[in-house]
């Protein structure tokens, strides 16, 4: 089929809609990020590369940042699929209050969510006590990290997934069944692959958010430089250093790799999606 | 294989969907539920795949001597098609057909090759060898429920149980469909069991209609049977249009209207109540008195499009009629809007209290 820009349509005009979106994401995200990686020009580029990229303490840092974003992602895209099921599937009392309790998450600021994390966790906390009588350090520890990211991340995977649940017929589990395959099988080649599409978003979205999260991790961390010390912070520390420069090549970095990987699942997402309409 | 139900009941909280059934189905055939919605018909079929679990304590479901009431539908081997298809559709037509050898336990499981020759041999009897690339999202709404009808062969079932198969398709390709199941059916020769609220479909692509109502059966028999000898009131109204008017039974007859028929079934002394019912195409329509008892009544409307004349007409009572006549003789009559006619009943079913 040939590619046409005008297609008739009631609605009115795909010039003013296609311009207002160009000039939408100009101002609010294409402008800003590509001024940041202007900005870093004024560096040189051994500058760039010694400060941003090879600097150790830098290095740490993306490794705490991606490193336990993605493990928290992951498991969201675990315990997320189990509570988007319940939640679609199952009628019990008390559910409407669960599934509002998701959202929780979205709206809280992180800050709150961050010291109330500490406090139930720290050595002395509700539960961390029991951790540190295994001799399992929770806050300002890496395991820390890896909860705060996994709480902001939950409401991503869970209201992703709900909705290509509800589209999952019960039709299709008893068909499986009906063919012979056991509880593990329909489960594994049925109901996963027909909401893979879904959950690879939700996965996205929550891993995104975990990398540029600042505010709860900021307080459970304890930012120990070299060990629990994640990205952004690295970033705002340099801001109080006024080693502006320093600070927009970090960001530059954590850009690129966010943009690369985002888009490897998004081309995944893509192949999981090649069977639909 | 023979399927034979005993005894079986089902409710959900305080409906009762199914009312001590029983009812065996012969191997080999191919047997329609048919019943309103609310019928149980669903019901019953799910539990004979093991989709529903019959009431605690009720019942027995054999498969030739084989009690399967407490076998998982994982391994009771049925096969079962939906009226919705369940195609899973992150699966081409292949893969679908594949699924139930594909999920076998390794040493059952058949090698590759024989699965690809079994799956080429099913989608050539389905008639759709040349699509098993294809996603279920590019086919037909037919073309789905043929994938969905070879998936459910592939297992080599023991027999085939079909919910509504044809209910989501547009009425031309319904009738292209079931026509098509009918000579599948009398080449592979598999006990089949389908679910229908249709009773043309019912009567005929079946061997055996089951007509059922508030979750018993009515009536079991051959689509002949069950039309021309309908046992219930209900029976008679389901399956078919008809006409009914309020009589009196007396010894050895019948009396509604203005007319007076002979009723031997009955030996009643006393007279009772009695509903009297004639299809439209018993009716007969006169324009002047033959000297035959008759009822008077006037043309209120005519449909003429069609292969038959539809007449629509009022008695002296007030009351409604259907009657049906071929075109040729609706020419030779002149019948108009308005006019009086005679009409008779050439054929009458009558139902009392105790029948």
């Amino acid at each position: 089929m040939a590619f046409r820009f005008r297609q008739p349509s009631v609605l009115p005009g795909f010039g003013l809609t296609m311009g207002f979106t160009l000039f939408y994401m100009a101002l609010l995200v294409l402008i800003p990020l590509g001024g940041m990686v202007l900005f870093t020009t004024r560096m040189s580029f051994d500058d760039f590369w010694s400060s941003a990229v090879t600097d150790p303490r830098v290095v740490a840092a993306y490794k705490v940042s991606f490193g336990a974003s993605m493990i928290g992602a992951s498991i969201n895209a675990v315990f997320g699929f189990i509570l988007a099921w319940v939640l679609v599937r199952y009628e019990f009392p008390g559910r409407r209050i669960v599934d509002s309790i998701v959202d929780l998450p979205f709206a809280l600021p992180t800050a709150v969510s961050g010291i109330a994390l500490t406090t139930l966790y720290a050595h002395t906390g509700w539960i961390g006590r029991w951790f540190d009588m295994v001799g399992i350090k929770v806050a300002y520890a890496w395991p820390g990290i890896v909860i705060a990211l996994t709480l902001i991340g939950l409401p991503f995977v869970v209201r992703t997934l709900q909705p290509a649940m509800e589209d999952l017929e019960v039709e299709l589990e008893e068909a499986s069944a009906s063919l012979g395959a056991s509880r593990w099988q329909t489960f594994r080649r049925v109901i996963l692959p027909t909401v893979l599409p879904a959950l690879l978003t939700g996965f996205a979205l929550a891993f995104a958010r975990a990398v540029g999260e600042f505010g709860s991790v900021y307080f459970i961390a304890g930012n120990m430089p070299y060990r629990t010390e994640i990205a952004p912070l690295l970033i705002l520390i340099r801001l109080e250093q006024f080693d502006y420069l320093g600070a927009t090549a970090i960001g530059v970095v954590m850009l690129v790799v966010s943009f690369v990987m985002l888009l490897i699942i998004n081309v995944l997402q893509w192949w999981s999606r090649r069977f639909q309409a | 294989m023979s399927i034979e139900i005993r005894n079986i009941s089902k409710t959900f909280g305080k409906f009762k969907a199914l009312d001590d059934v029983s009812l065996t189905v012969d191997a080999g055939r191919l047997t329609a539920l048919l019943g309103p919605s609310g019928s149980g018909k669903t019901t019953l079929l799910r539990i004979m795949a093991g989709l529903e679990q019959a009431d605690r304590g009720s019942g027995q479901i054999f498969f030739h001597e084989e009690d399967v009431v407490d076998t998982h539908v994982r391994h009771r081997r049925v096969g079962f098609v939906f009226q919705h298809y369940a195609l899973f559709r992150h699966m081409t037509v292949f893969e679908n057909v594949a699924f139930g050898m594909r999920v076998q336990k390794r040493a059952a499981r058949p090698t590759k090759d024989a699965i690809k020759a079994r799956v080429h041999e099913l989608l050539g009897l389905v008639q759709l060898d040349g699509l098993s690339a294809r996603y279920p999202h590019q086919l037909s709404g037919g073309q789905r429920q043929r994938v969905a009808l070879a998936r459910a062969l592939a297992v080599q079932p023991r027999v085939l149980l079909l919910d509504e198969p044809f209910g989501a398709l547009d009425a031309k390709v319904r009738k292209e469909l079931r026509t098509w199941l009918r000579r599948l059916h009398d080449e592979i020769g598999i006990t089949s069991v389908f679910v229908t609220h249709d009773q043309d479909e019912a009567l005929e692509v079946a061997d055996e209609v089951v007509v059922m109502s508030q979750g018993k059966i009515e009536q079991v028999g051959t689509p002949d049977d069950v039309f021309h000898n309908p046992k219930t009131e209900f029976v008679m109204r389901f399956l078919g249009e008809v006409n009914t008017f309020h009589g009196r039974v007396d010894s050895g007859g019948v009396q509604f209207g203005a007319l007076h028929a002979s009723y031997p079934h009955t030996q009643r002394k006393i007279p009772g109540d009695a509903r009297v019912f004639v299809r439209p195409h018993d009716v007969t329509i006169d324009t002047k008195s033959n000297g035959l008892p008759s009822m008077l009544a006037k043309v209120e409307r005519v449909h003429s499009a069609g292969a038959f004349v539809r007449v629509v007409l009022s008695t002296e009572t007030g009351q409604t009629l259907n009657a049906e006549l071929s075109q040729e003789r609706f020419t030779s009559m002149k019948i108009e809007i308005g006019s009086e006619v005679h009409i008779r009943p050439r054929h009458i079913r009558v139902f009392t209290e105790t029948d």
